[in-house]
């Protein structure tokens, strides 16, 4: 290397690896060495050569000792290790004064390793409470967790219990709805039909009451039977109303039948009566051909199911 | 501690491998490394601190940082032995100044004793290691220097004295002092190398 082609001053590098400069000086070197290679390249060559003085002293086998103590000092920092104290002879110790000693030497580092232990071994008593502690109030925890878990629990088998009288519940209500649903639904098929009988009943009235309705009384043959029957009926129609009261039950197996009767012949009118409890019947028949054209009409008792024909049952009579 | 069986298997690595293990908390490859250079740092730390226990106290120190700063070390950044030596040196002189006293100066006159001591006869010079071999090899060309560069070179390096008070001390100019350490480097180097010890040597 040139020292021409440089600015640095190569003897303060010399002086800097032999560790001879002030601190003003080192630190000049410092900012030299940071922001130039060739005096970093210097300094390393340099450095080389000094790492080589050492081999001039004379080497000696240092005491066993220095080798024990290295290694259980090593062993006492590592984790969860006993520190290992090794002592100088104690005659060597004395001699020297403690004050001229080096910070690390045998006693002083003693004294601090004791030091650090006291601190140590305070830090792990403290350590140790904040443990118990945590501990402590870890098991607080976890008893409070148990109980709200038990409570948890109890509330779960509460719900699951109450779910399940809910279930009935809502089983007994569903049967209750429907059956209620049914009973409605018949309820109101009845008004239906009360509605559609109502609805007969004012037709019945409005024809039964109509102006020009001529009226016929029906009478039984037999003096004694309360029955009797009025016929309504509007001249040139086909439509006739007849009203019965009186009438007594039947045998079963048994109907009413009524019976339209000209010089032709009888022909059933209508379907089979139909007789309430308090022995009134209604019926509304639609004739083939105008009602004022039959001379004669009766009402018989016939076997249900047969084919309608008058038998000597005539229950009431009356002609046109 | 580590059996010789052990030890056998780590004696043939490099000085940077030991430290990579050592990195990773291997107390074998430490050990390794003390074997290699304790003597060294043991002798250095004697010749710059003259006693004894403050001299074991900076080798158990020394490989106690190389243990704890062994992640620090990075290899091609330099040599290990360089990096080691540095430790123990900073650690010498450390030591002197902490204690306000200066080491007697023993490169004085013409008679440096100790730079020029060599292996102790009694040692079979068969068995020298490499490391013995360096030192002679080192101690000649510290010989060879011209008196007052190895006169300073001594005094910065062994006896931990900054230039002023070397300067002082020989009653020389500051400006000469320095250059004196500069062409004393420079002529060590060039004398190592013609024998044969390379820089990049342990």
């Amino acid at each position: 290397m040139n020292a021409n082609d440089h600015p640095f001053n190569h003897d303060l590098l010399a002086a800097y690896a032999l560790g001879m400069l002030d601190v003003e000086e080192f630190r000049q070197v410092d900012e030299l060495i940071a922001r130039s290679p060739e005096a970093r390249a210097e300094l390393k060559s340099l450095r080389e050569v000094v790492a080589l003085l050492p081999h001039a002293a004379q080497p000696v086998e240092p005491p066993e000792r220095v080798r024990q103590g290295l290694f259980a000092r090593i062993e006492a920092s590592q984790p969860n290790t006993t520190p290992v104290h090794t002592p100088r002879p104690a005659a060597t110790a004395a001699a020297i004064p403690a004050a001229s000693l080096p910070w690390y030497s045998s006693r002083r580092f003693a004294s601090a390793a004791l030091g650090l232990l006291a601190a140590l071994v305070l830090a792990l008593g403290g350590l140790t409470v904040s443990l118990q502690n945590s501990v402590a109030s870890l098991s607080q925890t976890n008893q409070e967790l148990t109980a709200s878990l038990a409570q948890a629990r109890q509330s779960l088998a509460d719900t699951q219990a109450a779910q399940q009288a809910f279930a009935s519940q809502l089983q007994t209500s569903q049967t209750t709805i429907a059956d209620l649903t049914s009973r409605i639904e018949q309820s109101q098929r009845d008004v239906a039909a009360l509605n559609e009988e109502l609805n007969k009943d004012r037709r019945v009235f409005a024809f039964v009451t109509g102006p020009g309705v001529a009226t016929r009384e029906l009478a039984a043959l037999n003096t004694s039977s309360p029955a009797r029957g009025e016929m309504y009926m509007y001249p040139g129609n086909t439509e006739a109303v007849v009203l019965f009261r009186g009438l007594m039950p039947l045998q079963s197996g048994q109907v009413y039948q009524f019976w339209l009767a000209n010089n032709d012949g009888k022909i059933p009118a209508g379907d089979p009566v139909t007789v309430g409890p308090d022995g009134l019947a209604r019926l509304v028949l639609q004739a083939p051909r105008e009602v004022n054209a039959y001379s004669q009409v009766m009402l018989t008792i016939e076997n249900a199911g047969s084919a309608p024909q008058p038998t000597p049952q005539i229950v009431l009579e009356g002609s046109l | 501690m580590f059996s010789s069986q052990q030890r056998g298997d780590t004696s043939q690595q490099s000085d940077e491998t030991l430290m990579a293990m050592v990195a990773t908390g291997d107390r074998l490859a430490l050990e390794q490394l003390y074997d290699r250079y304790a003597r060294t740092v043991y002798g250095l730390a004697l010749r710059m601190l003259a006693n004894a226990e403050h001299a074991e106290d900076v080798v158990q120190e020394t490989f106690w940082r190389v243990w704890r700063r062994g992640a620090t070390f990075q290899a091609g950044q330099g040599q290990f032995a360089g990096w080691l030596f540095g430790i123990a040196h900073n650690l010498c002189i450390d030591d002197l100044r902490r204690r306000r006293v200066r080491p007697t100066v023993v490169y004085e006159g013409q008679d440096p004793t100790l730079l020029h001591e060599l292996p102790d006869g009694q040692q079979d010079v068969d068995t020298l290691t490499w490391q013995n071999e360096q030192r002679r090899l080192i101690v000649e060309a510290l010989r060879d220097l011209p008196h007052d560069q190895r006169q300073v070179i001594e005094l910065a390096y062994f006896s931990g004295l900054s230039q002023r008070e070397i300067a002082e001390h020989l009653q020389d100019p500051l400006g000469t002092v320095k250059t004196r350490a500069r062409l004393a480097l420079q002529k060590l180097k060039h004398l190592l190398q013609a024998q044969g010890i390379g820089l990049e040597d342990r």
